[in-house]
């Protein structure tokens, strides 16, 4: 049994294939192609890298590059098709007690090569002991996208931080960018696919999977969510998520 | 959270990538494990915990042609090689995975992603290894049976507010109800739920309700549970467990049904709904799951020889059903038969008993001459003296007499066998599917019911619920003259009252053609089917 022989198409509901198929449902399965594909590629490249030690700075860097861009598309790819899971209910929210600075710590650890790279310290502020409820796995996929994106336009420092606050935890994660532009700022109500650019390059893919993810966990009646603002304790960019 | 105890850790890697191995292994060694080892495939794997035991195992999911990971964790689980407090954790290329992996029967304790850092790993392992230390002594209860012991420490360590409560609460639960205390599980998950409506404390709760007898209630809940949490498997095995216990096949193959649709890589949940729909005559899902069964069950300690066999019995009876896909399935059936041996010790009396499956499947499949060729080489051997001797022996030969059409020596066969298990209530119960009217207490107990409750609502001329519980009747006693008859007459009724449908019609004529192959002119029905008979030709004339 291979990786493909349990993908999307297992619980597929589309069962009428007289019918044209979903145009979502081509995409999404060769987004899961191309990320078998990528994960391939990603795992030859670690190896030269290993096998053949950089020469040189510039040579370092290129690694870097070409590691810190392949980790982006894996990335983006994971998250098309966790939106498209959870658009076909086919994603399942596990919500159980955890401990938010694990999910902190471990993200900045699988990060740890591109702050490296970036010169970036990140801070985290999070009792050891506070706990909440929510689904471990979306939630650590959120706060990655986060920190990746948020890395993009630090200059220096990145701040997290995680709290209770009106019964809801926050976690935080400010910059010292030059923040969001002003139009993302707020907790719209509509998603932020409302809002891609192509012309811009940017999709904002990335937050509007953490609103869906932050969206699945409610609580009597009331969803989780997401805002964002400037200025914060950096001086950037401020995201935050709320969690009922 | 650091760790410090690496030192004790005994780690096993399993990858089939020869740098996947060398890698992680290379960071266990630098956390400063005691003792890194690694397999390049799930056989070895198992060879080497067979030799030694390990604290920490790393498995790929994918491992290339043999095992793949759950596999390995299922065997391993099964077999007992693994210690209570031993940690598995799943290595797979995608973090989705979790949600089909998640719904298997054994999971592991955590999931990595690749690509794997050894900063990542070691924050995880960190963190699982700490846990596993504080929990540890509970566990070597456990692996003792000390099970009192077990749950008095972890009562404590959720008084003292430890770090791992969640985890204690979780297990104290299951603990609480494997000893049939279910008023103190039922204290624990109360407390769970009163800070968040978690499902596995709900699920917990409805056990509880079903330890105590509750079974409506317990019903209730899970069905809740399911609206709520749709992907949460363990509520539909409860559910299917609760419908069990109230003798209700029916739901129970539906609660099946649902789970299997949303998790199909499960062999044992396969497994079960394939032995259930066959206990309700659904031959259709019966086989389908069986079909799955054997797919699954490659590599699977899980493979069993009868989910082999039932996937030929239940191919047949598909056909009895003239469902189309009997065609394709019996190609299907007759290879697995044919492949057995190649995966299992197969005595001579199991050889027999495949003989008549397969004698069988050529007959309805077509192939009349080799069919009899099979047919001739066991009635003409004393392997039947020696070989049918198992109940499922004995219906596979009565099946097969009646598949090729020697009625008077399946009666005769069955007569002997109605005297051998005379008091033997469960063997009747079986045996009452080849018979036209069932023997055994239970299922006569059974038809009467629904009868009953089927004449109940003919005479209060709602034809359409008597209708219903005729056709369930009919399911579970496909050779039942009476009900059959009965179906006939309420669809009579209906179609008087509400004019005739092609579908109703077509019902009536299969009952009459089903009545009119059992029956002769000394059956005490025989005048009811000739006057039934008629008014079916009336009705069909008027509509002409």
């Amino acid at each position: 049994m291979t990786d493909t022989d349990i993908s999307i198409d297992v619980n597929n509901d589309n069962n009428n294939s007289d019918e044209k198929a979903d145009f979502s449902l081509i995409l999404a399965s060769s987004v899961h192609d191309m990320k078998n594909s990528l994960g391939m590629l990603l795992n030859s490249l670690e190896d030269m890298i290993r096998d053949t030690p950089e020469q040189n700075e510039q040579q370092a860097k290129q690694f870097g590059i070409l590691q810190y861009e392949a980790s982006r598309i894996n990335t983006e790819l994971i998250q098309l098709l966790s939106i498209y899971r959870m658009q076909h209910e086919l994603s399942p929210v596990r919500i159980d007690e955890n401990y938010p600075i694990e999910i902190i710590e471990e993200q900045i650890a699988r990060n740890d090569t591109l702050f490296e790279m970036r010169g970036l310290n990140v801070e985290v502020d999070c009792d050891e002991d506070l706990s909440w409820y929510y689904d471990i796995e979306l939630l650590g996929g959120v706060v990655h996208n986060i920190l990746v994106n948020g890395a993009r336009y630090s200059k220096q420092k990145m701040l997290i931080s995680a709290a209770i606050e009106k019964n809801e935890l926050v976690i935080s994660i400010e910059d010292d960018g030059s923040g969001y532009p002003q139009f993302m700022l707020g907790s719209p109500e509509q998603s932020y696919v409302k809002s891609v650019s192509f012309s811009e390059g940017s999709t904002h893919l990335g937050l509007y999977f953490s609103q869906q993810v932050v969206g699945l966990h409610t609580k009597d009646g009331v969803k989780g969510r997401i805002d964002l603002s400037n200025g914060g304790r950096l001086g950037g960019g401020v995201f935050k998520l709320y969690l009922p | 959270m650091a760790f410090h105890g690496y030192g004790k850790i005994k780690a096993l890697i399993i990858d089939d990538f020869n740098n996947f191995r060398m890698t992680v292994g290379k960071m266990l060694d630098e956390f400063g494990c005691q003792e890194v080892v690694s397999a390049v495939n799930g056989q070895v794997a198992l060879k080497q915990c067979e030799d030694k035991s390990f604290d920490l195992v790393l498995c790929d999911y994918n491992l290339g042609s043999g095992k793949n990971g759950q596999q390995v964790l299922e065997e391993l689980r099964h077999k007992k090689l693994l210690k209570r407090e031993t940690l598995f954790l799943m290595v797979s290329a995608e973090s989705s995975m979790t949600i089909v992996l998640s719904a298997y029967d054994y999971a592991p304790d955590a999931y990595l992603t690749k690509p794997i850092t050894g900063k990542t790993l070691q924050k995880r392992l960190d963190r699982l290894l700490a846990q596993r230390e504080e929990m540890l002594p509970v566990y070597q209860y456990l692996n003792n049976d000390q099970i009192e012991d077990a749950i008095n420490l972890s009562r404590q360590a959720i008084a003292k507010g430890s770090r791992y409560s969640s985890a204690y609460q979780k297990l104290l639960g299951d603990l609480l109800i494997q000893i049939e205390s279910f008023d103190a599980a039922e204290q624990i998950y109360k407390q769970v739920l009163e800070a968040r409506a978690l499902d596995w404390a709900q699920v917990g709760m409805a056990r509880c309700k079903i330890g105590k007898g509750e079974y409506d209630t317990a019903i209730k809940w899970l069905n809740k549970i399911i609206s709520d949490h749709p992907y949460c498997m363990q509520a539909y095995d409860v559910l299917a467990e609760a419908f069990g216990k109230m003798d209700d096949n029916e739901s129970m193959q539906k609660a099946l049904e649902s789970a299997v649709e949303i998790s199909p890589m499960s062999i044992l949940r396969q497994t079960f709904l394939g032995e259930t729909a066959a206990k309700n005559n659904d031959t259709s899902v019966a086989a389908r799951a069986f079909n799955r069964s054997v797919k699954l069950g490659k590599n699977s300690c899980h493979d069993n020889i009868n989910n082999h066999m039932q996937l030929g019995r239940t191919t047949i009876a598909l056909f009895n059903d003239g469902d189309e896909k009997a065609e394709d399935l019996a190609k299907e059936s007759l290879r697995v038969l044919d492949s057995m041996g190649k995966n299992f010790d197969i005595d001579k009396a199991l050889q027999t008993q495949t003989k008549m499956l397969k004698c069988q499947l050529l007959t309805k499949w077509g192939d009349t001459r080799q069919a009899a060729d099979i047919f001739a080489e066991l009635s003409g051997s004393v392997d039947l003296l020696t070989d049918v001797i198992t109940l499922d022996a004995e219906l596979d030969w009565a099946n097969t007499l009646v598949v090729l059409g020697k009625k008077a020596d399946a009666d005769l066969f069955l007569t002997d066998l109605l005297d051998k298990y005379k008091d033997d209530q469960t063997a009747l119960a079986r045996i009452d599917q080849l018979l036209s009217e069932p023997v055994s207490d239970v299922n006569r107990k059974k038809v009467a019911r629904l009868n009953k409750e089927g004449i109940g609502y003919y005479n209060e001329q709602d034809f359409k619920l008597a209708i219903d519980c005729f056709v369930r009747a009919k399911r579970l006693f496909p050779k039942h003259v009476g009900v059959h008859l009965n179906l006939v007459q309420a669809l009579l009724a209906e179609m008087k009252e509400f004019g005739s449908s092609k579908e109703q019609m077509n019902m009536c004529v299969a009952a009459l053609a089903k009545v009119e192959s059992i029956v002769d002119g000394q059956h005490e029905q025989f005048a009811r089917f000739l006057q039934l008979k008629d008014m079916v030709r009336i009705v069909e004339r008027e509509n002409s």
